[in-house]
């Protein structure tokens, strides 16, 4: 269970003016939930493209199941389902037609496909071009998912859905991992990541900036204090120790405090020196340590 | 090798327009067909010998220049070509036949020959028409083996035209770009074919340059008419096409697509 099913390795396309990705690496093992996130713009949908054996990386390589993406595009195809970031039909009147053409490209019954179209309660039978975003999105939700592929990737998939149908996807998606299937789903919407996903890289300007599994979000190596000491004095001293200090508020006699877990016993010794009024651990969220990953230019490149 | 489901959808998407240019070019021929045959039944016409019609429809109809026969052709293959391809990438909406296991290359070969058959039947229905009407008219006189040359020529001039706009819709991403080239390319054929013959009266002797620089001069029509050889012209004709056709699709193979 532990093989990566999902790797992408070194994966550099350069478009010029530091547009598109470079040196992306990361795996997604069988079964797993991976979330890919990033603003617009970041290099998600290059990376996905990749995959999906539409672009040939200028370094690096991608691979599904072991096959090379770009060499062995319908034996990789064989495995996925796939919603593109940005969905358009072609010429065909109605979305069942649709849904019935590709069931039959691919040789599938549409059992699969009536079922998922009763849980999105999508009423596929209307004509294409008149449909709306999100009614769009359902059918190539159906689409991607009623061959059973053992392998979903999904750019961006929820955009145009209401909030009801956003939870059903979140439904969805656990149904699915639980059945073991893979699924990789870039996302700006942080609440449907944690939701969802296992683990997540954030990219940045065409670069992983960080990987994580969503555990280390609530278990996070970089853990903020807040802590209040009896008196001004003590919380002064503390205050000119090496520690990254995100906010000093001496008022309140109060600190808080970034501190790693490699030098939490170093913390706990040095504050065992002082008469403390408090302390607290202050959780972050996602979004929280996603915005931390953006505002900071020095990160590019960083942690793991 | 093809995909039957491609081929279906390609057909459905495209017959109205088809269907629409080809009727047209129907209907003329067959008003010109039946003033034909009225004028070569008129006793009064001072025409004695029968009316030699292969000629005359040549000129109107199949002239690869500015006849309406070209000129239907050319939109034809310029706004399915452009359809068949550039569009669909440029939309998106290729994704999700890419994303069964049809591959590239079937996608591209079964468009290619739903393209083919519908610019071999919009030439062969218009001369069908003539051939059955002509059965019916006493005093026509149709010279079978010059229609079938013109006819055939005109379905090998169309696959040579069809080929850059195919090629140039493989080529590009974007629609503007396809259509520039796709269209652009045709249209010049067309009026370099139309002028060249022009500047023949001038002292610049520009006409043999530009004659060398279109493909419509390689459907002389004129001279098919009046029994030159032709086999070499129609040969490098079907080769250009051939090649285009090559060109586009292997550039689509190679290419990064935007899906």
């Amino acid at each position: 269970m532990d093989e990566n099913v999902i790797v992408v390795d070194n994966l550099t396309k350069d478009y010029g003016l530091g547009r598109g990705c470079f040196d992306v690496s990361f795996g997604v093992k069988k079964g797993e939930v991976f979330g890919f996130l990033g603003p617009n713009g970041a290099g998600k949908s290059t990376t996905i493209r990749h995959l999906l054996g539409f672009q040939k990386a200028h370094k690096g390589n991608c691979s599904i199941m072991g096959l090379d993406c770009w060499t062995k595009p319908k034996e990789v195809q064989g495995y996925l389902g796939y919603i593109a970031g940005e969905i358009n039909y072609p010429d065909i009147k109605t979305g069942w037609q649709f849904i019935k053409m590709i069931a039959s490209m691919r040789g599938v019954d549409l059992k699969e496909a009536e079922r998922l179209c009763e849980y999105y309660q999508l009423k596929p039978h209307g004509v294409l071009k008149r449909m709306s975003k999100g009614m769009k999105q359902k059918i190539a939700l159906v689409v991607a998912f009623m061959h059973n592929p053992q392998i979903v990737i999904l750019d961006e998939p929820t955009s145009g859905l209401d909030p009801l149908m956003q939870a059903k996807f979140v439904d969805h998606i656990l149904s699915e991992r639980d059945k073991g299937k893979t699924i990789l789903m870039s996302s700006h919407i942080f609440e449907e990541v944690e939701k969802t996903c296992d683990r997540l890289a954030i990219i940045r300007n065409g670069k992983i900036v960080a990987q994580m599994h969503m555990n280390d979000i609530t278990h996070n190596k970089d853990k903020q204090f807040e802590v209040r000491f009896k008196s001004l004095a003590d919380a002064q001293t503390f205050g000119n120790l090496q520690y990254e200090f995100v906010e000093k508020n001496y008022d309140k006699s109060r600190v808080k405090v970034k501190v790693h877990d490699s030098h939490i016993n170093r913390f706990v010794a040095d504050l065992a020196k002082y008469q403390l009024e408090y302390i607290s651990e202050i959780k972050l969220t996602l979004e929280e340590r996603f915005m931390e990953y953006y505002k900071d230019d020095t990160m590019v490149g960083g942690s793991l | 090798m093809f995909s039957k489901h491609i081929i279906k959808q390609s057909i459905s998407s495209n017959w109205k327009l088809w269907a629409l240019l080809t009727g047209l070019l129907s209907a003329i021929t067959v008003l010109m067909m039946f003033s034909f045959i009225s004028i070569s039944n008129n006793p009064y016409n001072g025409i004695d010998d029968k009316l030699d019609i292969v000629p005359i429809l040549a000129q109107a109809i199949f002239m690869p220049t500015l006849s309406m026969g070209s000129i239907l052709m050319v939109i034809l293959a310029i706004i399915i070509g452009n359809k068949l391809v550039a569009r669909e990438i440029d939309s998106g909406s290729m994704s999700f036949v890419l994303n069964t296991q049809t591959t590239r290359l079937q996608v591209l070969l079964s468009k290619a020959l739903v393209y083919f058959l519908m610019l071999f039947l919009f030439s062969v229905i218009v001369g069908l028409i003539v051939v059955i009407m002509a059965s019916t008219a006493a005093n026509l006189d149709v010279d079978m083996s010059l229609l079938a040359s013109i006819v055939s020529g005109f379905v090998i001039y169309s696959f040579a035209i069809s080929g850059f706009c195919f090629a140039s819709s493989c080529w590009f991403n974007k629609v503007s770009f396809s259509l520039l080239i796709g269209a652009g390319l045709p249209l010049i054929f067309m009026i370099i074919g139309t002028i060249a013959p022009v500047f023949v009266e001038t002292n610049l002797d520009l006409s043999n340059f530009l004659k060398s620089i279109t493909v419509t001069t390689l459907f002389d029509i004129n001279g098919i008419v009046k029994g030159d050889s032709f086999a070499v012209q129609f040969i490098i004709l079907a080769v250009i096409g051939i090649a285009m056709y090559s060109i586009g699709i292997i550039k689509f193979l190679k290419k990064d697509l935007p899906l």
